[in-house]
């Protein structure tokens, strides 16, 4: 299974992925900058993804918006999501959950290895 | 026996434009004042060159409105009749950060203009054009496309003053009535600014505007 990781920013991508490597986690690690591209990404390879971990604020397509068309595509709406973003508000968790459920976790970065890694675990197949 | 089926993107794009609408969910505050002032500068651009060009004065302020983009696969779909119930010629240009990235249909913004067909000719002479043909499907989308190309390249002087970075013109396209394939727009933009424009109490302009928020700007120093 694969592991779908949408951020605009490379830095932030490649911490993140280095931490899963670092962590032993052998599923491939997909990757998107922005919301249009994941919807790419997912089109083609939603079968084989067991989580995705969704930056909210990027160009073009802001991840929250990604979150509300994935929730009401049947094929994708059980996909396991987890924001990952800088945003720690209140305001922003709450509008999270309202948009998906059944959200998988909601990460702030700076985030420590061992939050990222404690909140992914329960979903890798 | 693999029965997997990727997802139609064209039917997720629409879900998530539609799920982003209805919870309201972009564009954010600041994107929004950004592309209302580069609407208010295209607007800028049409007036200067009337001022230059024409003694027509335009009967009232221009009518800045948004409006939703009915998306075609990955294009805008366009239905120019809807403009005035009326024959009408329009022509596009798309704008992009070089050749190359128009080459990809990456743009950073559209520009269409609606005509009436039977003002092309006066449009036309206010601007001190010469006389065309509106009859003749060739005379019409290149007079359209004069004009299309006189005020995105006016245009885009007034987005040098806003410090935006000069970007390329695509050559334009003219259609009549309709573009049966849509026309191509910058990706993932939702909403579009459409601009009317009266002359002697009449719409006799009408333009649409398709922009990314983030556009490349001059390095500040």
């Amino acid at each position: 299974m694969k592991i779908l990781v949408v951020d605009d920013s490379l830095l932030d991508r490649k911490l993140l992925i280095r931490v899963l490597m670092k962590s032993g986690i052998t599923q491939e690690i997909l990757q998107a900058e922005d919301g249009e591209q994941a919807m790419e990404v997912l089109a083609t390879n939603y079968r084989d993804i067991c989580l995705i971990l969704l930056d909210w604020q990027m160009p073009k397509m802001s991840g929250i918006e990604l979150m509300a068309g994935i929730v009401k595509v049947p094929e994708l709406s059980t996909l396991p999501i987890i924001m990952v973003t800088a945003s720690g508000s209140d305001e922003n968790k709450r509008m999270a959950h309202q948009v998906n459920s059944n959200l998988a976790g909601y990460l702030v970065k700076p985030y420590k290895p061992e939050e990222l890694l404690a909140a992914i675990k329960p979903f890798l197949r | 026996m693999d029965d997997f089926e990727p997802l139609d993107l064209g039917k997720f794009r629409d879900i998530v434009r539609r799920e982003s609408a209805r919870l309201r969910l972009r564009p954010g505050p600041d994107e929004r004042e950004i592309t209302f002032t580069l609407a208010l500068a295209l607007s800028a651009a049409v007036k200067k060159i009337f001022y230059e060009k024409s003694a027509t004065v335009f009967s009232d302020e221009p009518r800045i409105m948004i409006k939703p983009v009915v998306h075609y696969a990955q294009r805008m779909r366009i239905d120019a009749m809807e403009k005035y119930n009326a024959p009408s010629v329009f022509s596009v240009i798309q704008l992009g950060v070089n050749e190359e990235a128009l080459g990809r249909q990456e743009y950073q913004m559209t520009v269409i203009i609606y005509l009436e067909r039977k003002f092309l000719p006066e449009f036309l002479r206010l601007l001190q054009y010469p006389y065309i043909d509106s009859d003749d499907d060739l005379e019409a989308k290149d007079g359209c496309g004069a004009v299309v190309n006189l005020i995105v390249g006016q245009y885009k002087n007034e987005m040098a003053i806003l410090g935006y970075k000069d970007l390329t013109m695509s050559h334009f396209e003219s259609f009549i009535n309709t573009a049966v394939d849509g026309v191509g727009i910058p990706k993932g933009v939702f909403d579009k600014y459409e601009i009317d424009f009266e002359i002697e109490e009449a719409n006799r302009l009408v333009i649409e505007m398709m922009t990314l928020p983030s556009l490349p700007k001059n390095i500040q120093r």
